[in-house]
């Protein structure tokens, strides 16, 4: 189902968007193949204890990822000259 | 004695700058072998200034309520010539060349810097339970952590040690020490008080302040400290309010804002209940007391946790090639920010600004916000998890959980004491302002410190 439909059907049912069931188990990501990627040299009993933390930012952040505007932009800023800032 | 009134003593004489400072230097002889509240101690450079402080007093000239008073900064502020570790074994050997901003304001003040405190290695945790400087430890109970990651800074205020201690908070690490320490701490509005010289952790969360050990003496030093600096990109050019509250200060008809969900759930009932008994004081000083909804803390915590992960992994990528430079848990969080990806720190950073704009609308209702600090008193040393009736929950987690969010908006927050549990051990109470809004939250925390005693109270060390 596309965004706008799901949105639709999650406030239809008052729900909000990854209680849906068919969003509700997104795919974990695979950290260790994620590490090996990026060849970051973290050795394997170290990355197996961050999984369950990352796996749970990773189910925190989703959801919220999901109700951003298309238009909101970073709380981060960058000026040409840097006597205007502030 | 408080700054307010060992200022006064010096301005009458009735003490010098230099009797101060060997009083500050001999407690830290007595009691930093049991606190290990400092790294390094400045004790020559303290007594030079000490003596200048005096001889510029007798000359008529007093620099500012800070002029003679002997304070300590946390190990992350850069002083010229002197070493210069943020807790850490990568930079264990740093003599930075310049003074950071807030050291520049102390001196130009005529503070005496007494020395560099302990802290959680690279001010990445909360316990200050540091792998290669020590463990700090609570001066309330000596088995007990300061909080952190400002812990020195706490632990030498608590002890009586300095009047004053420098702390940066990046999540939380003003607040907690000061929470589990029975200290004010004041964590200012991002860009009121220049992060220049202070090594980093994290450029968008990161706030300098002060521990205390009252609200005026926390007042006094961001009058000191606060202004624009060119130096700091972040910066504000906002104009610097007079933040002491006066003597009998009045909070009649002020809103203040007590949250009716997050803040009071997996709070351990003594401190919700010191809370909850100083919001009643807080109506009995004329404060109108407003429950009220406040927005999904939960998720601004995990919006913070993805930029602290991100930007903290960024700025320490490249001394990770020595991991046997870093304490385990300082290794895993930097291996977790590694892992993230730049998409989910760049929509963490938007989410900062959707949850920035929800949390404006509250204040159209309030003034400012009280809570728990913490939702514990301190922990054990050593202890992982606390457990506050609702099940275990990792030490971390549970210490950062009603602070962190407010690093992610911003915005102003003041700890103070609100009383003690069964064991003895301090409380603390937050209360949040809104943006730039230091002299409101100030002003609570002044009528509320004068109407209790908790900040007077001591732990007995000796």
């Amino acid at each position: 189902l596309g965004d706008g439909l799901t949105w639709l059907l999650a406030s239809h049912f008052g729900l909000k968007y990854n209680e849906l069931p068919w969003r509700a188990h997104s795919m974990p990501k695979n950290w260790k193949l994620i590490a090996t990627g990026l060849n970051l040299d973290i050795p394997e009993g170290d990355l197996e204890k961050l999984q369950p933390v990352l796996d749970g930012l990773e189910a925190a952040l989703r959801p919220l990822v999901e109700t951003i505007p298309h238009q909101t932009e970073p709380a981060i800023r960058f000026q040409c000259d840097p006597e205007e800032h502030s | 004695m408080t700054i307010t009134e060992a200022a006064v003593a010096l301005q009458a004489r009735r003490i010098s700058a230099t009797e101060l400072t060997s009083m500050a230097l001999d407690r830290i002889n007595k009691l930093d072998p049991k606190l290990n509240a400092f790294i390094t101690v400045m004790e020559e450079n303290a007594r030079a200034q000490a003596r200048q402080a005096d001889e510029e007093l007798a000359q008529g000239l007093d620099r500012s309520p800070l002029h003679g008073i002997p304070v300590a900064v946390k190990d992350v502020f850069s002083t010229q010539g002197v070493r210069t570790t943020c807790g850490s074994k990568v930079f264990a050997d740093y003599i930075p060349r310049r003074d950071a901003a807030v050291i520049e304001k102390l001196k130009a003040a005529g503070a005496i810097l007494i020395g560099k405190t302990n802290m959680h290695e690279l001010a990445y945790g909360i316990t200050s339970t540091n792998p290669h400087f020590g463990a700090v430890r609570n001066p309330w109970d000596l088995e007990r952590i300061p909080g952190g990651s400002s812990g020195g800074s706490g632990s030498a205020v608590a002890a009586d040690m300095v009047f004053m201690a420098m702390g940066s908070d990046t999540g939380g690490s003003i607040r907690i020490p000061a929470s589990f320490c029975g200290t004010v701490g004041l964590k200012p509005t991002f860009g009121r008080v220049s992060r220049y010289g202070a090594m980093p952790l994290d450029f968008s969360l990161d706030h300098m302040g002060p521990l205390t050990r009252s609200v005026r003496d926390a007042a006094l030093t961001l009058k000191v400290l606060a202004g624009f600096d060119l130096r700091d990109d972040t910066s504000s050019r906002q104009p610097v309010d007079d933040y002491l509250p006066t003597e009998k200060v009045l909070i009649r008809g002020l809103r203040i804002g007590v949250p009716e969900n997050f803040y009071f759930r997996r709070v351990d009932p003594a401190t919700a209940q010191a809370v909850r008994q100083t919001a009643q004081t807080a109506e009995a000083l004329g404060g109108h007391i407003i429950p009220v909804r406040v927005p999904d803390i939960p998720a601004i915590n995990t919006i913070g946790r993805i930029i602290l992960l991100s930007e903290a992994s960024a700025l320490m990528e490249r001394h990770l090639a020595h991991r046997e430079n870093f304490g385990a848990d300082v290794l895993a969080l930097l291996d977790q920010g590694r892992l993230l990806s730049a998409a989910d720190y760049v929509n963490a950073q938007r989410l900062r600004r959707m949850a920035q704009q929800e949390f404006q609308a509250l204040w159209r209702h309030v003034d400012c916000l009280l809570t728990p600090t913490t939702p514990t008193a301190a922990p054990k040393i050593g202890q992982t998890t606390v457990d506050t009736g609702e099940g275990a929950e990792d030490v971390r987690i549970a210490s950062t959980r009603l602070v962190r969010a407010i690093n992610v908006l911003g915005l102003p927050a003041l700890s103070i004491p609100c009383g003690f549990n069964e064991g003895g051990l301090p409380l603390g109470l937050q209360i949040i302002g809104p943006a730039f809004q230091e002299a409101v939250i100030l002003r609570v925390g002044a009528a509320i410190e004068d109407a209790t005693d908790y900040s007077r109270q001591r732990p007995n060390l000796l």
